[in-house]
């Protein structure tokens, strides 16, 4: 096999099972004892995170810019926006409720973007520095990803909470669709990034 | 601890592709790998003990729902009344 590092499974054509850890020739095409299919690499990888992120991009400035709650206090409709949202908050002083929507709507969902665009582009330009830091920001993304999805946790507990006729109303806005979108198509994005790759580099220093 | 041959699971990290071989875990141990850190595999302490006091628990949880669910059957039927 060429292309890998010495110390890699693949340099012997083996693959390991991504579901039972079973190492097996991936010329069997399905591992021997589960029957998953068997491959060196995530196919495409790259490319398909690529395309994830730049969809995630893309979905998260409707999420930004679209009010994600509409509340009607007797008759009067306001919109607010995710930021809105937290600037709303500090007004009334809910400092830890601002900070933990803060971080898991803006923060989290922006770090997590920018993570995985500099790891697919260091693993394009081929660095062969720091694989060990590389993959520990890749397992803190993969982690810490679906904990975004608190902020549509929290409209969807106040919809259903705050129903008082025609006094107090909260429904949903365009925004918290595009930002449970941005949540699930990241985490797709972190699936689909192969953490491999960073280790396929190791031997570019040496030669 | 002896080590059969069989306990033995010839693997490769998941996310850096070094092959690994993983021994027979006891209970409460982790196996990392050594070269990116990446948790190869782990087992329970007590994990039989563990299942068990939660299903237990589950099964008390469930009993003290559905009397407290009857308790309500019981107040809407006599609202209903």
């Amino acid at each position: 096999m060429t292309g890998f590092p010495a110390t890699s499974a693949a340099a012997d054509g083996l693959a390991c099972c991504h579901l039972c850890y079973k190492r097996a020739p991936v010329a069997l095409e399905r591992c021997p004892r589960c029957g998953a299919r068997l491959h060196l690499r995530k196919p495409e990888s790259l490319q398909r995170t690529a395309a994830l992120l730049i969809t995630a991009a893309l979905l998260y400035i409707p999420a930004n810019v679209l009010p994600i709650m509409t509340t009607e206090q007797l008759g009067r409709a306001t919109d607010s926006t995710i930021l809105g949202g937290v600037i709303l908050l500090v007004h009334y002083g809910s400092y830890p409720i601002a900070a933990v929507i803060f971080i898991a709507s803006v923060l989290v969902p922006l770090g997590k973007l920018v993570a995985l665009c500099w790891l697919c582009w260091s693993v394009a330009r081929r660095h062969a520095t720091s694989h060990r830091e590389r993959t520990i920001l890749y397992r803190t993304t993969e982690l810490i990803g679906k904990w975004s999805m608190v902020d549509v946790f929290v409209v969807t507990v106040l919809v259903a909470l705050i129903h008082l006729g025609g006094v107090l109303r909260i429904t949903p806005g365009a925004a918290a669709l595009a930002f449970a979108g941005v949540v699930i198509v990241t985490m797709l994005a972190a699936e689909s990034f192969d953490p491999r790759l960073i280790w396929d580099q190791l031997g570019d220093t040496d030669e | 601890m002896r080590m059969d041959s069989v306990s033995l699971e010839r693997i490769a990290c998941l996310h850096c592709d070094l092959p690994v071989t993983v021994g027979e875990l006891r209970g409460g141990e982790r196996a990392s790998c050594p070269r990116c850190g990446h948790l190869l595999s782990s087992r329970t302490a007590n994990g039989l003990e563990r299942s068990l006091a939660f299903s237990l628990a589950a099964v008390v949880l469930l009993a003290l729902a559905s009397l407290d669910r009857l308790e309500i059957w019981r107040e809407i039927e006599r609202r209903m009344a």
